[in-house]
């Protein structure tokens, strides 16, 4: 069957070039325009994260400023704002949805704001790896907010009672295997290429995150900066140094983690009407409720690759449908001037579903053929060009070629993936547009068909 | 022609399917080229209130480089410093009028302490000087801006949109009306038309005097230059441009003698309009050949597409009209004629399509502008995510240049579809011609 379908097209070979043009013109073009689109929808869409955004909300602690008449001289103290401050988070808390909350500071995963540089191996310092860092208060319940889970057991509830270290750091999967080696990270310490003073011990290994959320997973490292159960005058005093001046400084922030059942819309206009007015003590308001997903997905709008993802799309449909109606039209002319043969074949005993059957494939062998000649042309071109990355601002390093990021960074799976979807989508696109002449053709009456003869 | 004209006619009528999908297929291609002018046109062209766009330069970003260069810190200017670099000395002359501003974006409302602000809403805050009524055709349906003077007096006055006015006091002459604002209180001055994102310079919902800036006092020497202000100088007429900026380098070199340990550099700028789209951060532009490039490769892969697969199209039509072609060559029509005739009869086809794009990519930026305009936005956060203020104007969309570009991009597309099948139809000889549907 198939060998008589290559002669059929050999035959009619002056029509089946046009065809052969321009599925090769729309496979090298989409192609082109689909492995951007491929990179950036993986990296922002289809990674894991790491962790569990789906359920977590941020509230931004405002402080009133001096010059209004609300302002209370009388609570513009350290020992005030902390206690107007626990007060507040209290409140959180206490809220019947509220499974966690945590205080932090400006940066936190998807808060727009971010810290990186370099990290390197204390004892081998040749081990160097870009590391985007962010503080976190021990025993805060961080992790039961966030969600981020050891390495080892996968649990992310036993974290919060790992006891305050000085100095103590949660490092990544991707990290740790940077810097010490896989399994090996736990004890070991790393420090800042610039600044060899301190050194920080490493006493957890967690999965690997997706640092921002536009990007792939990446070297992403949680900084115990003081215990917040910890009542001791030392501690205490540090935590209000650094907690006070963050919330007066307009940069503190309460995250939180609501059950899984509750509906975040509903939350979010119940909250504002009811909770918001209530979380103003002292100097210290909160100014507006945000999902955390919402944070990252504007972090991806804003990185422009919401924009650049709209414009591949638009072009590969453009491609998709111009390709559609000029088979369309192609194909259905032909059937026209094809109709004796058609009914000669008919005559001779072909069914209608073999003369469908026919049409669609020399359709997709055409397809074939083009996108051998197609991924000849592209091979010269990546060979110049290089296959798209997307890595703009990037801070942590990123994973490296094993699952999922290898999907990206492996240059033959990438290649692979690529090609597979063009061909699928140009392959559904032919037989779209292949399938109503060809049912026209099927339809022939073989009688009507050789009479015009 | 016109013949030819009604000849195509003719074959529209006796081959509805071929003609809807050649006119369905130009249709297309048009509306997506149409729709990749129409937005460069808007964020390009001089268009209201972003009127004088030809004639204006920005300043955006000064960097500050300590020691060897390896550390530096970018920002906006401070006041003190702007004042040393712009080239006040031409005012009146080639420069016609100086905007300092600082422009807050994504303000989110303060819901616990504010009088009203709608839900999920953020704001666009301008403080600015009083030319910013010059620089930008706002067009004043109530009251006024605030003046020089309310600037030197602190005057705590505010102009606002129409929208915000409704939203915020149920009405729209809302002169007179006090809001508050971040826990001060303001008195209304005047209410503006609406601005759309599309024109993202002029948008903001709030207007405050540049006095409101706590660091706009601080003009004294030895203040950070680094700061929060940016300027946009506009120039007499665009030829003006070069000179100044050519004033503010030399005022910056000026500036550089006064620090021993430190240089300032403002990379490429005050730069114009054009290049400004193409933005990257803090002070970095893309190289703009490198992103016309891009642009112009998209354009092509729009026309280049759509014209092979009609050429196809066209070469497949063509098979059943060759015996009426090979006919006329027999009697003597040269193949400049029979090309000119199918070319001519392929317009009327390319004309009817071009129209229908033409309208698909008006409705299309009509409706979906602030979704399309992601596609022609080459800096990272210049329009605002779920924001709902796009709006087009007439004048954006019906003017001389639209037109000439959809009919430019008509001619072509039906050059380079038609020609190359003809061609190849006619080189057959006039006997395969003839006898080509007896085989």
């Amino acid at each position: 069957m198939i060998k008589k379908i290559f002669k059929q097209i050999w035959a009619s070979k002056g029509e089946n070039g046009w065809i052969f043009a321009e599925l090769l013109v729309v496979f090298v073009a989409t192609w082109l325009v689909m492995d951007p689109l491929y990179t950036l929808v993986c990296q922002s869409k289809l990674f894991p994260y790491g962790f569990e955004p789906e359920k977590v909300f941020c509230l931004e602690v405002g402080y009133l400023p001096s010059n209004v008449p609300k302002f209370r001289v009388e609570n513009d103290n350290q020992e005030a704002v902390m206690q107007d401050i626990s007060l507040v988070l209290s409140r959180v808390r206490a809220l019947p949805q509220v499974l966690a909350a945590t205080p932090v500071g400006a940066e936190f995963i998807y808060s727009g704001s971010f810290s990186g540089t370099k990290f390197r191996n204390v004892r081998d310092t040749a081990k160097i790896t870009n590391v985007q860092y962010m503080q976190m208060y021990c025993g805060s319940d961080y992790f039961k907010v966030f969600r981020f889970r050891d390495a080892a057991t996968g649990r992310y509830d036993l974290l919060d009672e790992i006891p305050y270290v000085p100095n103590g750091v949660f490092i990544t999967e991707y990290m740790e295997e940077q810097l010490f080696g896989k399994g090996k990270g736990i004890g070991q310490e790393v420090q800042l290429t610039q600044n060899l003073l301190n050194s920080y011990k490493v006493i957890g290994v967690l999965e690997n995150v997706k640092g921002q959320a536009a990007l792939q997973q990446g070297s992403v490292m949680f900084w115990m900066q003081t215990d917040y159960r910890d009542t001791s005058k030392m501690v205490a005093g540090l935590r209000k140094v650094l907690y006070s001046s963050a919330v007066k400084s307009n940069y503190a922030h309460i995250i939180f983690r609501i059950d899984e059942k509750v509906d975040n819309e509903i939350f979010i206009s119940d909250f504002q009407r009811d909770v918001l007015p209530q979380l103003a003590v002292g100097n210290v308001y909160v100014k507006d409720i945000a999902s955390l997903q919402s944070m990252g997905e504007e972090q991806v709008y804003e990185k422009g690759v919401t924009g650049k993802i709209r414009t591949q799309t638009s072009l590969v449909f453009f491609f998709l449908v111009n390709i559609a109606l000029a088979v369309f039209a192609t194909f259905w002319l032909r059937i026209k001037k094809r109709r004796s043969e058609i009914g000669v074949l008919m005559a001779v005993g072909a069914s209608r579903k073999n003369i469908r059957n026919q049409l669609l494939i020399e359709s997709l062998l055409l397809l074939g053929a083009a996108a051998v000649a197609g991924i000849i042309l592209l091979l010269q071109l990546l060979y110049f060009k290089g296959m798209y990355t997307y890595e703009e601002g990037r801070i942590g390093e990123v994973v490296g070629s094993g699952w999922p990021a290898g999907f990206i960074n492996n240059p033959f799976i990438h290649f692979g993936m690529v090609t597979l979807l063009v061909l699928l989508v140009i392959g559904a696109m032919l037989v779209l547009g292949t399938w109503l002449p060809a049912s026209k053709a099927a339809r022939t009456e073989p009688a009507v068909a050789l009479k015009e003869e | 022609m016109i013949k030819y004209f009604k000849q195509s006619w003719q074959l529209i009528r006796q081959n509805p399917l071929f003609s809807g999908v050649y006119i369905a297929g130009t249709a297309l291609a048009i509306s997506m080229v149409m729709v990749y002018s129409i937005l460069w046109y808007v964020r390009v062209a001089d268009v209201a209130p972003e009127s004088n766009r030809s004639r204006s330069l920005y300043l955006n970003y000064l960097k500050e480089n300590q020691g060897n260069g390896d550390n530096w810190r970018s920002s906006a200017f401070s006041r003190y410093a702007l004042e040393k670099i712009l080239p006040m000395e031409l005012l009146g002359q080639e420069l016609e009028h100086v905007l300092l501003y600082q422009k807050n974006d994504r303000q989110k409302a303060d819901k616990a302490y504010s009088l009203f602000l709608p839900q999920g809403i953020s704001l666009t805050v301008y403080y600015a000087t009083p030319s910013i009524c010059d620089v930008f055709d706002y067009q004043f349906l109530h009251g006024d801006s605030f003046t020089e003077e309310d600037v030197t007096a602190r005057a705590n006055k505010v102009f606002i949109t129409r929208s915000y006015a409704r939203k915020l006091f149920g009405k729209e002459d809302a002169v007179g009306e006090v809001l508050t604002y971040q826990f001060k209180e303001y008195v209304v001055c005047g209410v503006i038309a609406d601005v759309s994102q599309i024109t993202s310079q002029a948008y903001a919902n709030l207007w405050f005097p540049i006095s409101e800036v706590s660091s706009y006092d601080q003009t004294e020497a030895g203040t950070w230059l680094i700061g929060g202000l940016k300027s946009i100088l506009l120039a007499r007429t665009k030829a003006d441009l070069p000179k100044l900026q050519e004033a503010v380098h030399l005022n910056l070199k000026k500036l550089n003698r006064e620090y021993s340990d430190r240089t300032f550099t403002i990379a490429g700028q005050p730069v114009e309009h054009f290049r400004s789209l193409f933005n990257r951060g803090v002070g970095e532009w893309e190289e703009v050949s490198e992103s016309l490039y891009q642009v112009m490769l998209i354009l092509l892969a729009l026309l280049l597409v759509p014209a092979v697969n009609l050429s196809g199209v066209i070469a497949s039509g063509m098979e059943s009209r060759l015996e009426e072609l090979g006919l006329r060559k027999a009697f003597g029509a040269s193949k400049m004629e029979l090309m000119g005739q199918v070319v001519a009869e392929n317009l009327l086809l390319t004309l009817l399509g071009g129209g229908l794009g033409l309208l698909l990519s008006y409705s299309g930026v009509v409706f979906f502008s602030g979704w399309l305009l992601q596609l022609v936005s080459y800096t990272n956060s210049e329009f605002l995510m779920n924001a709902t203020d796009f709006t087009v104007t007439p004048g954006m969309l019906f003017n001389g240049w639209i037109f000439l570009a959809a009919l430019l991009v008509c001619l072509v597309l039906n050059l380079l579809s038609a020609s190359l099948p003809v061609w190849f139809s006619l080189r057959k000889n006039i006997v395969d011609s003839l006898t080509v549907n007896k085989k």
